[in-house]
């Protein structure tokens, strides 16, 4: 298992419902193979830095999740069916790795003291 | 310009001990980008190798995500 974060843009002509809908929609699907949705940050409507698809502002989703390596795979192909995402991006949530090695440097550090 | 005039860059992010360059911070992305959107080159910034690689790497990501543009602001 490891911990991913994937962020994508949805169409915001797609109407407040469908961008709800859209984005369960997106979470099930991670749920549903097997991944565990840590956190999700919506960052909503923003405006892109240039068009995409004639649109000009989008909807920034982000989800963090911990799941096996063929997640991130399977959810590529989910985003490129999906019509109403603008952009997607999965990388590993370095973020989020960063956080823990920094825990265990920590405890190893403590460790050693006593000697 | 004499030796002692001339500053020393330093790379920011080895100053500020950072272990990850986040591609989601836009502000920061965008101090390292020309006002017509190309990467500065580390002769300007001073980064360090290693951290004006994580850089660029953010700055392509950033701009994938049209967060920062491709190039300068104004596209019409």
């Amino acid at each position: 298992m490891r911990k991913y974060e994937t962020i994508f843009i949805l169409d915001p002509s797609l109407g407040e419902e469908r961008i709800e809908t859209e984005i369960k929609r997106t979470g099930d699907f991670i749920e549903g193979h097997g991944a565990k949705i840590l956190r999700t940050d919506r960052w909503g409507m923003r405006r892109l830095s240039y068009p995409i698809a004639k649109k000009t502002q989008g909807y920034y989703v982000l989800i963090f999740f911990e799941g096996e390596v063929s997640v991130p795979k399977d959810l590529e192909g989910f985003y490129r069916l999906n019509e109403g995402c603008l952009r997607f991006l999965t990388t590993l949530s370095e973020t989020e790795a960063a956080a823990e090695s920094e825990e265990e440097e920590s405890s190893h550090r403590s460790k050693k003291q006593p000697e | 310009m004499p030796e002692e005039l001339r500053r020393r860059k330093t790379c920011k992010f080895c100053e500020q001990k950072a272990k990850i360059i986040d591609y989601k911070d836009e502000r920061l992305l965008r101090r390292f980008v020309s006002d017509r959107g190309r990467i500065l080159p580390r002769r300007i910034t001073g980064n360090c190798a290693k951290h004006q690689r994580q850089l660029t790497l953010a700055i392509k990501r950033g701009r994938h995500l049209a967060m920062i543009p491709f190039t300068g602001e104004t596209t019409r």
